[in-house]
C-alpha cells in the first residue's frame, strides 16, 4: 500500500460515515444566533444595565465566551485573556490531556506558578479535592470541591464514590465549591469557551462586585420543595485576571455575594 | 438567505470529510457528531471574523479540532459532575465501533495515540501540508514534522502488525 493511497483507503472504510440529514437539520437550526435574554428576566436585569453602564446584553454582540442557561445568552463578563501555566508534573494520556489531583488548592496554585484568586473564608481543610485538567496547548480546568466549609460539618469520605458526605449547617447547607477556567494559547482563545447550563437553572441577576467584578449569578430551580426550607444551589460566575471563576454551592444568595466579595 | 446557502454549500463541500476526520480523532461517531454540529455552527458565527489568510478549507478544519478539544474536555467536566446521561440516542449501528472491531487502516491509526493521530488524518486524510498543519495546531512548522515522521513510523508497524502490504 503506498502513502499516497491513504486517503483512497480511508474514504472506503469510512464511506457508511456521512452527514445524515438529522445531524444538518440540527445544525441548521443552532446556525442562527441565540438571543439574549427574554423579557422576563428584563426586571432583574434592567437594575444590572445601569451598573454595568449599558451592557450589551440586549445589543447584537459577538461573544467569544458566552455563558448560556437552556441557549439563553447571559449578560457579558471582563473578558477571559491568555494566561501563563506551567505544566503539571504528570503524564498526560494518549490526547496529549492531563489530569491531576493535588492534596490542597495551594500546593496546585504552587506548581501551576499562575495567579489564582483564593478566597479568605477557605481554611486549608482535609476535605478539598482539588484536580486540574488541561491541555497545555489549549486549556486548563482547576475544581476545587469543598473549597469553603462554612458551618457544614461531619465530613466523611465516600471511597466507591471518591467524594465526601456532610451535615448541612444553619447557615451552608452545603460547601461551596470553586471552578477556574484558563485560556493557555492563542488558538484557544479565538475559538472561545462557551459554557451551557443546562436543565433547571435560572438567571438571578448581574450586578458588579466589591473588587469590581462583573458578577453573572444563577440557582437552580428544584421541582417540589418547599421553597421555606430548601437552599437552592447558587452559582456566581465572573472573571478576573483573565481567568473564569464559578463558585457554587447551597448557600444564600448574600452569602454568595459575601464569598465573591471575599475572593482575591 | 446568504447565509443559509453559504452554510449549505460549507455542509455539501466539506461535512462528510470533516465528520470522518472527527470519527478518527475522537474514536467515538456520537462525539464526532457533537464536534462537528459545534463546527459549523462556530463557523457560521465566526465567518466575518475570517481573514482568508488560510484557505477556507484549513480554517474549517482549524476549527473542527478545536471543536474536538471541546468535546473531550466537556465530557471530562460532565462525567465529573455525574451528569452523564447513560445511553445514546437510537439504535443504529456506530459505524466506528464497526471498523475498530476489525483490521483495517482507519483502526490502526485509531489505535494511536491523539498527537500521532491529529497529524496523520490532517496530512493523509485532509491531504493539508506541513505548513497548514502548522496553522492549524498552532505548533511550528518543524515540530510538524517531527511529529509526522514519528507518527508515520508507528502506523507502519500498526499496519505490519495487521497484515497490511508495503507500497
Amino acid at each position: 500500500m503506498k502513502e499516497a493511497e491513504l486517503k483512497e483507503i480511508l474514504d472506503r472504510e469510512l464511506e457508511k460515515v456521512k452527514m445524515e440529514d438529522r445531524l444538518k437539520d440540527k445544525i441548521r437550526k443552532g446556525a442562527v444566533e441565540k438571543k439574549p435574554l427574554g423579557l422576563r428576566a428584563c426586571i432583574a436585569v434592567s437594575a444590572a444595565v445601569v451598573v454595568l453602564g449599558g451592557t450589551t446584553a440586549f445589543a447584537g454582540y459577538r461573544m467569544l465566551n458566552p455563558v448560556r442557561i437552556n441557549g439563553e445568552v447571559l449578560p457579558e463578563l471582563d473578558s477571559m485573556e491568555i494566561v501563563e501555566m506551567n505544566e503539571p508534573e504528570a503524564m498526560a494520556d494518549e490526547n496529549g490531556l492531563i489530569d491531576k489531583d493535588y492534596k490542597d488548592y495551594s500546593r496546585l496554585k504552587e506548581e501551576l506558578g499562575t495567579e489564582l484568586l483564593e478566597s479568605g473564608l477557605s481554611r486549608d481543610n482535609p476535605y478539598m479535592l482539588c484536580s486540574i485538567y488541561t491541555d497545555p496547548d489549549s486549556f486548563a480546568i482547576i475544581t476545587v470541591d469543598n473549597y469553603i466549609l462554612g458551618d457544614t460539618a461531619d465530613y466523611r469520605y465516600i471511597e466507591e464514590e471518591s467524594r465526601y458526605t456532610y451535615e448541612h449547617g444553619e447557615v451552608y447547607d452545603s460547601p461551596v465549591s470553586l471552578k477556574a477556567d484558563l485560556i493557555l494559547s492563542e488558538l484557544q482563545m479565538e475559538i472561545g469557551w462557551e459554557t451551557e447550563y443546562l436543565g433547571m437553572s435560572r438567571f438571578v441577576e448581574s450586578y458588579r462586585s466589591k473588587q469590581g467584578y462583573k458578577v453573572n449569578l444563577l440557582e437552580d430551580m428544584a421541582e417540589g420543595v418547599d421553597p421555606r426550607e430548601y437552599v437552592s444551589k447558587k452559582t456566581a460566575i465572573f472573571v478576573a485576571g483573565g481567568i473564569r471563576y464559578t463558585l457554587s454551592g447551597r448557600v444564600p444568595l448574600e452569602v454568595m455575594k459575601e464569598i465573591v466579595d471575599s475572593m482575591g | 438567505m446568504q447565509a443559509e446557502a453559504f452554510l449549505e454549500r460549507l455542509m455539501r463541500e466539506y461535512g462528510d470529510a470533516i465528520l470522518r476526520m472527527c470519527c478518527l480523532y475522537l474514536k467515538d461517531y456520537q462525539l464526532a457528531e457533537d464536534a462537528v454540529q459545534e463546527t459549523f455552527m462556530k463557523a457560521m458565527k465566526s465567518y466575518e471574523g475570517f481573514e482568508h489568510q488560510s484557505s477556507e478549507k484549513t480554517w474549517l478544519i482549524r476549527i473542527a479540532m478545536n471543536c474536538c478539544k471541546n468535546v473531550m474536555r466537556n465530557r471530562w467536566f460532565q462525567i465529573r459532575q455525574n451528569h452523564l446521561q447513560e445511553g445514546g440516542e437510537g439504535t443504529e449501528e456506530d459505524p466506528v465501533n464497526a471498523l475498530l472491531e476489525r483490521d483495517s487502516v482507519s483502526a490502526a491509526i485509531m489505535r494511536l495515540n491523539g498527537n500521532d493521530r491529529q497529524v496523520l488524518v490532517l496530512y493523509y486524510y485532509q491531504e493539508l501540508s506541513v505548513r497548514e498543519i502548522a496553522a492549524v495546531t498552532g505548533k511550528t512548522e518543524n515540530a510538524v514534522m517531527q511529529r509526522l515522521n514519528r507518527a508515520r513510523g508507528k502506523m507502519k508497524k500498526k499496519l505490519e502488525e495487521i497484515g497490511y502490504e508495503r507500497g
